[in-house]
Parts: C-alpha cells; structure tokens; sequence
C-alpha cells in the first residue's frame, strides 16, 4: 500500500470523525459513526476510487449490531465498521453508490434482521427457506435457539 | 413362464441400474466424486450403471448433501416419481447422518429422515471406490 494511499484515508477519516488503525500490513481499519458511515463511503469510493466492496459482514455485538464493509484496492483492504443499536435497526443503505452491495444487505437483513433503509429488495428473502414462519427471530442472533428454529420448520424428527 | 419372465425383469434390472443423482444441498464435493466414479478411469458404467437425467427413468436415486428445510420436499417429491422397486443410496457424511452441518438452524440430521435409504456411503467426501463398492455391493444384495 502506497503511503500516499494511506494518508488520503487518514485524511477522509479525520474528516468524519472516524477512527483509523492498522492491525497487520496491508490493512487499514476504520470506525465510523452510524451518521457519518454514508458519507464516508461515497468519499471513499468517489475521490479515493476504492471502487471494490469484497463483502458486508453483519455482527451481533449484545447491545448493539455491528456491520464491516470490506473494501479492496490493489492488494490492500480497507475495512469500514460502524455499530447500530439494537432499539433502531435501521441503517442507511449503501445501493446506490455501490450497487452490488444488493445482496450483501439482504443476507444481512435475513441473518440478522438489520434493516437497510433504501434498499429495494429488502424485504424479499434471499437465504431464508420458503417456509420460514414470519414471527421467528432471524436465525444468526445468538438469542435464537436452533432446535426451537428446526421443530418449527419441521426438520426435528423424533427418533423411536 | 410368469416365474421366467420375473427372473428376467430382476437379471436384467441388476445390470442396468439407471441412476438418478439428486443434490440435496450438498458443497459438491461427494457430487464431483459421483462424477469421477463415472469416469475412464472408475468407469461404473461397465456395471451398466448411468446417469439418466429425469427421475422417472430412474432405478437407483443417489442422495448428496445435508438436507435442510429448502430441499426436504422436493427430495420427497423426486423419490415418489421414481418408479417401483427402487433403491437409495446416501453419499457423504452430510446425507448420512448430518455431517459439519448437524445442529445448525436449517439443518436436518441425514436422508432418512425423510425418505428410507437402502445404502449409507460415508466419507467427506467418499472416494469414487468407496461410492462403487456401496453401488455394488447394494446390488448384490438385490436377490
């Protein structure tokens, strides 16, 4: 990663007010404020032209929800983290700026049950069986309970 | 003559066995080795055994892959259009009993949940000896 790649983002943080750091080479990690986190996006991928989203991961952090977007440029990653909390699951959907995030955010919204405002697939399913009752709690929350998920789709069977 | 005729059916059955492979959610891996058994190489079909592409031509159905809540009745569906008598055969540690999947939300616990199985061939994924010698040996088992 060139140093002067680095210091542009350094510089887009300092901007809107996130926090960067470096855990190994090659790696350049951001926190954002849940406010912020659009516009940083929209910075990075039209004056950094960090143009390669590899994936979104979602995380079920307790209190909160925590999303990663993973960015690649040449052979390094720039990760973006922000946090949103469980009361309001909503966050700002990134479509229109990186429209393959699509998917990203409907695996999310299934897994987890984050909602991406603007997204305009969100509400169909996209790794959910056809099936899945409505009133279940997404599946990948660690409050849900597996067995509980199985006997309602049906898949326990009783073993004489 | 009926004795006759009925020995012929059951002759010929056990060298022809046709075979319907259906992937219940499986990674690939078992049905990448299926395929091999297919091969120059293995060449199960010196035993009379191919893969027919629809399961009413079918005599043996070969299950790969966990099954989950997405495949469960459709897997059921397959094995009631496969006409009588017919075999089932499991590949791979996930349709045998589950495999890495077993406990997870969307996961059931191997084929025999759902519809009875005649042959469990274990392994992640089995060998393409292993798979024909489960083929095989059902076979011999036909009396």
């Amino acid at each position: 990663m060139s140093e002067a790649f680095i210091e542009r983002i350094t510089k887009l943080a300092a901007d809107t007010k996130a926090k960067t750091s470096k855990p190994r080479k090659g790696e350049t990690f951001v926190e954002v404020d849940q406010s912020n986190v659009r516009d940083f996006i929209s910075r990075l991928v039209n004056e950094v032209h960090v143009l390669h989203l590899s994936t979104i991961t979602g995380l079920d952090l307790g209190q909160n929800f925590g999303v990663i977007y993973h960015f690649t440029y040449d052979r390094d990653w720039v990760q973006v983290k922000t946090l949103v909390p469980k009361t309001t699951p909503t966050i700002k959907s990134i479509v229109d700026i990186i429209p393959g995030a699509i998917l990203y955010e409907m695996e999310i919204h299934d897994m987890l049950g984050l909602t991406f405002e603007g997204n305009p697939w969100i509400n169909q399913k996209l790794l959910l069986p056809d099936n899945w009752p409505a009133d279940l709690p997404p599946p990948l929350l660690k409050t849900s309970k597996p067995a509980e998920i199985r006997k309602r789709l049906h898949l326990e069977v009783e073993k004489k | 003559m009926l004795n006759l005729l009925e020995q012929l059916a059951k002759w010929s059955r056990k060298r022809s066995p046709w075979v319907y492979h259906i992937n219940a959610s499986s990674c690939n891996g078992c049905d990448i080795e299926l395929v091999a058994s297919l091969t120059p190489r293995y060449d199960i079909e010196r035993f009379g055994a191919i893969l027919v592409p629809s399961p009413r031509h079918a005599d043996v159905l070969v299950v790969t892959g966990v099954v989950n809540a997405q495949t469960k009745d459709r897997l059921r569906r397959v094995y009631e259009q496969i006409p009588e008598p017919k075999l089932v055969i499991a590949v791979g540690a996930c349709a045998t009993a589950g495999g890495v999947f077993k406990g997870c939300y969307n996961a059931g616990q191997g084929v025999q949940d759902v519809i009875p199985v005649n042959m469990f061939i274990p392994g992640c994924p089995p060998r393409p000896e292993a798979i024909m010698y489960g083929v095989l040996k059902l076979l011999g088992e036909v009396k």
